[in-house]
């Protein structure tokens, strides 16, 4: 019990600054995942409108609707859905953890925190992975002609 | 009475900040790759003029001249001075606060939240006009 006083004493602490910071970066995670879910929906439903290839538009030439299949895109929702549970549960715990004081949801907070750049890390790699895949085969398919 | 205070404040104790440690490591490596990939985007697209200028010019007519790719080219570097900037909050946040837990230092501490802080908004920004270009395009 004496030992965790001392600890505490010597840990860092949480004063004013560091709460505002984390009040602040609460309040903007929160707002990146209402605008990733509502960017969500409009994917969905851009994904089941009708496609349309080398439409007119005004005063730019030819706009060009490439048009995703329907897969990708929820494909892509469930990637993006994962990854903002987890920045929707470091902002929520970290308010939490901050406006009340409580130690358990701050630390949950950061936990959420560090799962949420594991999650991104590991995507960039699989992603640059399949990238040198591809150029590598594009090399090899280069060299044999 | 202070000292009553801090028991009882917040604290970055163990549990916090093997977790904080372990989100700027990969907070860190996300930046670093980051910053090679926007390094490697700029350098493929003035290599590969040629190629880039003549595949638009078959999807946008009147793009075979050279003012058009030097307009493109401005676009990726200013797309690529933003992600770099965003990068850069990224990596100054995680190396701050990893140094701040390290060395019990509260100032540098704060001052990696505030970098990790600045990284958020300019998330959320980004995020809030891609939203509102991403609404515009559905209507």
């Amino acid at each position: 019990m004496e030992q965790d006083v001392e600890n505490s004493l010597f840990d860092l602490s949480i004063d004013e600054t560091a709460k505002d910071h984390l009040r602040r970066i609460s309040s903007w995670t929160m707002i990146i995942v209402i605008t990733a879910v509502i960017g969500y929906v409009v994917a969905i439903i851009k994904a089941l409108m009708p496609k349309t290839q080398g439409t007119q538009s005004e005063g730019f030439g030819i706009s060009i609707n490439t048009g995703q299949n329907l897969g990708s895109v929820i494909l892509g929702i469930l990637i993006g859905l994962l990854l903002n549970y987890f920045l929707y549960q470091f902002a929520n715990l970290t308010k939490r953890g901050v406006n009340g004081m409580s130690q358990t949801d701050l630390n949950a907070g950061f936990y959420n925190l560090k799962i949420y750049f594991v999650i991104i890390s590991v995507l960039v790699i699989i992603v640059l992975a399949f990238v040198l895949l591809v150029l590598l085969a594009i090399g090899a398919k280069a060299a044999g002609k | 009475m202070e000292e009553n205070q801090s028991i009882l404040d917040l604290h970055v104790d163990q549990t916090a900040s093997k977790n904080l440690s372990d989100a700027t490591r990969w907070a860190k490596f996300l930046s670093i790759t980051g910053f090679i990939c926007m390094g490697l985007m700029v350098i493929f697209f003035i290599a590969m003029q040629s190629q880039i200028t003549s595949a638009l010019s078959q999807v946008i007519p009147g793009f075979s001249d050279i003012d058009s790719f030097g307009f493109l080219v401005t676009v990726i570097i200013i797309v690529a001075g933003i992600v770099c900037l965003l990068l850069y909050f990224l990596f100054r946040g995680s190396m701050l606060i990893k140094k701040g837990i390290e060395t019990k230092s509260q100032e540098i501490f704060n001052n990696g939240l505030a970098a990790l802080k600045a990284y958020f908004i300019m998330s959320g920004i980004i995020a809030i006009i891609g939203l509102v270009s991403n609404l515009v395009s559905l209507f």
